[in-house]
């Protein structure tokens, strides 16, 4: 039987990882793609919570979290494909009208 | 080491190194490919918390719909594919250290906590389909209707940023 | 445990906000291109949400099944969302005329944005604060990006989408450990539970939490069907999951959790060190949507702060409230000294808000009764002064977002004397020049903090107002004693009017009787 606690590990190292591409990535599509792992990752802990508690609490929540997911990703991409229309580039170094 | 825990590892380990390559990886492409497997790999852990239905939901919504939007996106910004990233070490560092910082604090806490009460699985949320809709429907009402808004707002709000200029 | 009729009616602004949103939708899309129409039944639905909060202040109800809580607390909150929706509205008619951007899906944004914010102060359960935030904040990324032609505004979209996407992160980790350690995500459960979780932090072996079916969470094994047929009720029963032994570490979770909760929080409200995309948000932002943030959302997560601070945790703990004072001075300090340096008006208004998110935290962190009012009336003032501010960048902004150096305002009020007039009431009352509702805002604030034994925090906050004074009198003195040719591009909305003399008139009104 695997114990809670590596769940828990597998999802803390996860979520370390994506928050490690969006603070050192500077591409804003790899920058989303590090948050949707993050928000997997917080999907993966609820889970595991929720099966060891016996609780369903958590399932409904992580439900819910992959509907917003889902809202954040489009929402993000028209964004993405607005500013890339007009400045030809989702490097976020290049976009620097305003300071990063 | 029986062929379930075996395979626990498999799956965590397909887990974390897709999401290496896709933190770490210079080509968008690949880091969207690397994606699915993540998050092929996260389904399959959902399978060994018993939770069906949210496995199910992993494999429907994440791959079947935002990993498609995102190769979507990848493509209409296709000009940017192959270029080199640079990361500037003075940003890359400090973010390093706290997140490193981060990562030592959870996984002792994880690790050294005794779970002596939660040390099995609950089948009190096996069969979570018929029990998850009801909820739905009754004490999650609200959420469940709350979380229709967003869709509804995110439809709304990314149909009007993504379209193109009006002919007016 | 379902929902009832009554639900809906002690909720009666949420839902007048989802169907005024809902109709602005239908008429948009049965004769599109008739903003106006939108414009009109939007700013109907929200005097009508507000008046409906007020007429809610007195019943005090848990709805939906513990989901919501309704009040004088949530229908407080209501109201301001409602007085800066409407304003927002208001301020925005003309300026998007101006810009050639006058479309219905503003208000369909604005009206979406404020349920969530309703939402999010009502709430009484994580899962309502998460999804509240959420729905705020995909309405507010597509506000900021609403100008899609223009690289400044798609750029704030962009940077505030990917650091508030990454603050959800952070937020819904923080949830899933309280969860996890609590073994619910209602607050009234864990409030229950919050004292022993906190009191076990030192000591590991601690009161055991009676009433635990044990069998329920020990016994089940992968196969065995027997547990599957327990009643609802055995298994909700099932407080913490945690072995009493254990909970010292437990304590480290939910404390951990909490800390993550929080610092997901501090983005949102644009608190230090938290802070850096506020300014490029602000300033790229179309000015209505960014007054918008800028209060509005600012005032929401203070309402959703103040719900976690003291309906789901109780008696902050120490660790809680030192981390919350840290916060609250750092913003202080950091936000009021950025400010002298900065010479466009929408940064040194984005600083100031983040030096104003510091002076409402100390309100939290203090933890009593007198921070929780404190911070409620501040929340007022703060909203009423800061969109009245935006409010007249927004009339004297032109085309190419150029004239937004404090020094264009030079000679502003030989020109327009009663738009001076009514700036340089708003730069009083944001450096909490007494009468006005600022100096209330800031002195109530600060006696709870004093009562808390958190004296060094009012300190800090007293000698930071002062730094903050020059920089809001510098506008005062470039407006009236410079010469200069501060000059309004076309005409004056008659709606924008209208709402800066509803701020004037609420900042007097708040100051002279608070």
């Amino acid at each position: 039987m695997i114990p809670l606690s590596h769940y828990l590990i597998v999802s803390a190292t996860m979520f370390v990882i994506g928050s490690v591409g969006v603070l050192s990535r500077r591409n804003a599509i790899i920058v989303f793609l590090s948050i949707e792992l993050m928000l997997n990752s917080v999907n993966l802990t609820l889970m595991s919570f929720s099966s060891f508690l016996g609780d369903v609490t958590g399932q409904m929540l992580a439900f819910f979290v992959m509907t917003v997911a889902a809202a954040e990703a489009a929402v993000g991409l028209a964004i993405i494909i607005a500013l890339f229309r007009r400045k030809q580039t989702v490097n976020l170094d290049e976009i620097n009208i305003m300071k990063w | 080491m029986d062929l379930f825990t075996i395979l626990f590892y498999v799956f965590a380990l397909i887990t974390l190194g897709a999401a290496c390559v896709v933190v770490f990886s210079r080509h968008i492409v690949r880091a969207a490919f690397a994606l699915l497997f993540a998050f092929f790999g996260v389904a399959g852990l959902y399978v060994f918390l018993l939770a069906d239905f949210i496995a199910v939901t992993q494999l429907m919504v994440y791959i079947g719909g935002i990993l498609v939007l995102i190769i979507f996106g990848v493509m209409l910004t296709q000009k940017q594919i192959n270029v080199d990233i640079k990361t500037s070490p003075v940003q890359t560092w400090p973010a390093v250290l706290i997140v490193a910082a981060l990562a030592g604090v959870l996984i002792g806490m994880f690790w050294s906590t005794d779970w002596a009460r939660m040390g099995e699985i609950s089948t009190a949320t096996t069969a979570t389909t018929p029990k998850l809709g009801e909820m739905l429907l009754t004490t999650y009402v609200l959420p469940f209707e709350v979380a229709s808004v967003i869709l509804l707002v995110a439809l709304v709000g990314s149909a009007m940023i993504a379209r193109r200029e009006r002919n007016t | 445990m379902g929902f009832q009729i009554s639900d809906i009616a002690n909720n009666a602004p949420l839902f007048t906000l989802v169907a005024t949103g809902l109709v602005v939708i239908l008429l948009e899309s049965a004769k599109s291109g008739k903003p106006n129409v939108s414009f009109i039944v939007s700013l109907a639905g929200f005097i009508l949400s507000g008046l409906l909060a007020v007429g809610g202040l007195k019943t005090e109800d848990v709805s939906f099944g513990g989901m919501l809580m309704n009040g004088s607390y949530s229908n407080f909150f209501a109201i301001v969302f409602c007085l800066t929706g409407s304003l927002t509205i208001l301020i925005s008619k003309s300026y998007l005329e101006r810009f050639g951007q006058f479309r219905s899906e503003f208000y369909i944004l604005v009206l979406f944005a404020a349920m969530g914010m309703v939402l999010m102060a009502s709430a009484n359960d994580l899962i309502i604060i998460f999804l509240g935030i959420e729905l705020m904040s995909v309405s507010l990324y597509v506000l900021a990006g609403f100008f899609r032609t223009q690289d400044r505004s798609n750029e704030s979209a962009l940077k505030y989408f990917l650091l508030g996407a990454f603050a959800t992160g952070f937020l819904l980790y923080g949830i899933a450990l309280v969860y996890g350690s609590a073994g619910s995500t209602n607050f009234s459960v864990i409030h229950n539970q919050a004292p022993a979780l906190m009191k076990n932090q030192p000591l590991p072996d601690s009161v055991v939490q009676a009433g635990l079916p044990d069998s329920v969470v020990q016994a089940g094994l992968p196969d065995s069907v027997v547990q599957a047929g327990l009643p609802d009720s055995v298994v909700q029963a099932g407080d913490s999951g945690l072995p009493a032994g254990q909970a010292g570490l437990a304590g480290t979770i939910f404390l951990l959790g909490l800390g993550l909760v929080i610092v997901g929080l501090a983005f949102k409200v644009a608190a230090a060190p938290f802070h850096m995309w506020a300014p490029d948000v602000y300033d790229g932002a179309p000015t209505p949507a960014t007054g918008f943030m800028a209060t509005a959302a600012k005032a929401a997560a203070f309402g959703a702060f103040v719900s976690i601070a003291f309906k789901m945790i109780g008696s902050t703990s120490g660790t809680i409230s030192n981390l919350l004072a840290v916060i609250a001075a750092a913003s202080m300090i950091l936000g009021n000294v950025i400010a002298i340096s900065q010479s466009n008006i929408k940064r040194m208004l984005a600083y100031s808000s983040i030096a104003h998110a510091g002076y409402m935290l100390s309100g939290i962190a203090a933890a009593n009764v007198e921070g929780q009012a404190g911070v409620m009336y501040y929340v007022a003032a703060y909203a009423c002064m800061t969109l009245g501010a935006f409010a007249i960048v927004s009339i004297l902004e032109r085309d190419d977002a150029a004239n937004l150096s404090i020094d264009g305002y030079a000679g502003l009020s030989a020109k327009h004397p009663v738009i001076a007039a009514a700036l340089a009431l708003f730069m009083f009352s944001l450096a909490g020049i007494p009468p006005l509702a600022g100096f209330f805002g800031k002195y109530y604030v600060f006696l709870a903090a004093v009562k808390a034994d958190m004296t060094w925090l009012a300190i800090v906050g007293v000698l930071t107002s002062l730094i903050s004074a020059y920089y809001y009198l510098r506008v005062v003195v470039v407006m009236y004693f410079k010469e200069g040719e501060a000059a309004v591009e076309g005409r004056i909305g008659m709606s924008t009017v209208v709402a800066i003399a509803v701020c004037a008139y609420l900042v007097v009104q708040l100051g002279v009787y608070p």
